[in-house]
């Protein structure tokens, strides 16, 4: 006797195919987390940056008669670097390097090692909370041998990466 | 799934609400995970493929646009592109042609019969083993994915007359083994 195709061939599809619900389901939650993440780190870094560039000057600019306002001063050492000092003393750097060494494990926490293109290393450390993107503003991984900008905090002579973009040739 | 209610999902799905996707995974799952395991041929591999194609389309859904042509197809080029890649990743895409081309000749002397004799009582799994596999992916885009044969032959980048020339004779096989369009 002969058979519908498309009939058959539905059922036997159905019942040929797995149930992979929970697994995009749970996923999806991991997806959502990173995205909030990675808007929360983008929002972080966009206040400083309103801070930097509006307020601050306001403020030193409005009241220089005040003792506590806040001076910042930004030096180009290099094309590729950028110093900037808080009101709190911290030395926030920006560089852009190439990564030479990575994971030295010692003190109990990772190190990574970068140099600029005029030749100066950098050792510091990346935090777990510390977004690393793409040009695209994907999150991405951090590469021996990949060239990145790195937003550096001082902190008791030791460097602290606080935001992390890949740079692609 | 009418378009309509495609476009509807994806605009759930655009608001962060997860039913939309949940709509589209039960319209679609069989179409895609079929799809993908015919080009990837093991399952745990296609499994995961197959969850991150949906994965995708959840972070990809502000994409769409519906004047593009059917979502049927759009679905099918997705994940037809993203099993090519995972081939090309872990070195397999030779693999799957040469793999098709043994089947071929394997098969030659099956197929023949098949076209001389009526092979009645064949389950479906048995009948579609008599296809090539070009021939079952043919079938599974006209009978799941309802596409016109452009469509086909644009997914597979086939000639028009290729793709329709072999779901005749993919067609004649099958109603030999029992099943008639």
């Amino acid at each position: 006797m002969s058979k519908s195709l498309e009939n058959e061939y539905k059922k036997y599809i159905q019942m040929e195919t797995p149930d992979l619900w929970d697994r995009i389901e749970k996923d999806l939650v991991k997806s959502k987390k990173r995205a909030v993440r990675r808007w929360t780190a983008f929002g972080s870094l966009a206040a400083a940056a309103l801070l930097v560039v509006v307020v601050l000057p306001l403020i030193s600019g409005g009241s220089k008669s005040a003792e506590t306002s806040v001076e910042m001063c930004a030096v180009d050492q290099s094309a590729g670097t950028m110093r900037e000092e808080t009101a709190e003393g911290e030395l926030l750097i920006t560089i852009e390097v190439t990564i030479t060494e990575m994971n030295v494990a010692e003190g109990g926490v990772n190190w990574y090692t970068g140099i600029t293109r005029e030749g100066e290393g950098y050792t510091f450390t990346i935090p777990e909370d510390c977004m690393i993107m793409d040009e695209s503003g994907q999150s991405t991984f951090i590469q021996e041998g990949g060239c990145y900008s790195i937003d550096l905090q001082e902190e008791a002579g030791k460097y602290r990466a606080v935001s992390i973009s890949e740079i692609k040739d | 799934m009418e378009e309509a209610q495609f476009v509807i999902a994806v605009e759930k799905m655009k608001m962060g609400d997860k039913e939309g996707l949940r709509e589209i995974y039960q319209a679609y799952i069989g179409y895609i995970y079929s799809i993908v395991y015919q080009i990837i041929q093991n399952k745990e591999n296609a499994e995961d493929i197959t969850s991150d194609f949906f994965l995708r389309l959840w972070e990809k859904a502000g994409q769409y646009k519906s004047e593009n042509g059917g979502h049927r197809g759009y679905l099918a080029t997705i994940a037809r592109n993203m099993s090519i890649d995972f081939l090309r990743k872990t070195g397999r895409e030779q693999l799957v042609e040469e793999q098709e081309e043994k089947e071929s000749e394997e098969n030659e002397d099956t197929r023949q019969n098949v076209e001389l004799e009526v092979i009645e009582g064949l389950s479906m799994q048995e009948a579609l083993q008599k296809l090539e596999v070009r021939e079952r992916e043919i079938v599974h885009l006209k009978v799941m994915g309802e596409l016109t044969f452009q469509e086909i032959a644009d997914i597979l980048s086939m000639p028009l007359g290729t793709v329709t020339w072999k779901y005749r004779n993919a067609l004649d096989k099958l109603r030999r083994c029992g099943y008639h369009e």
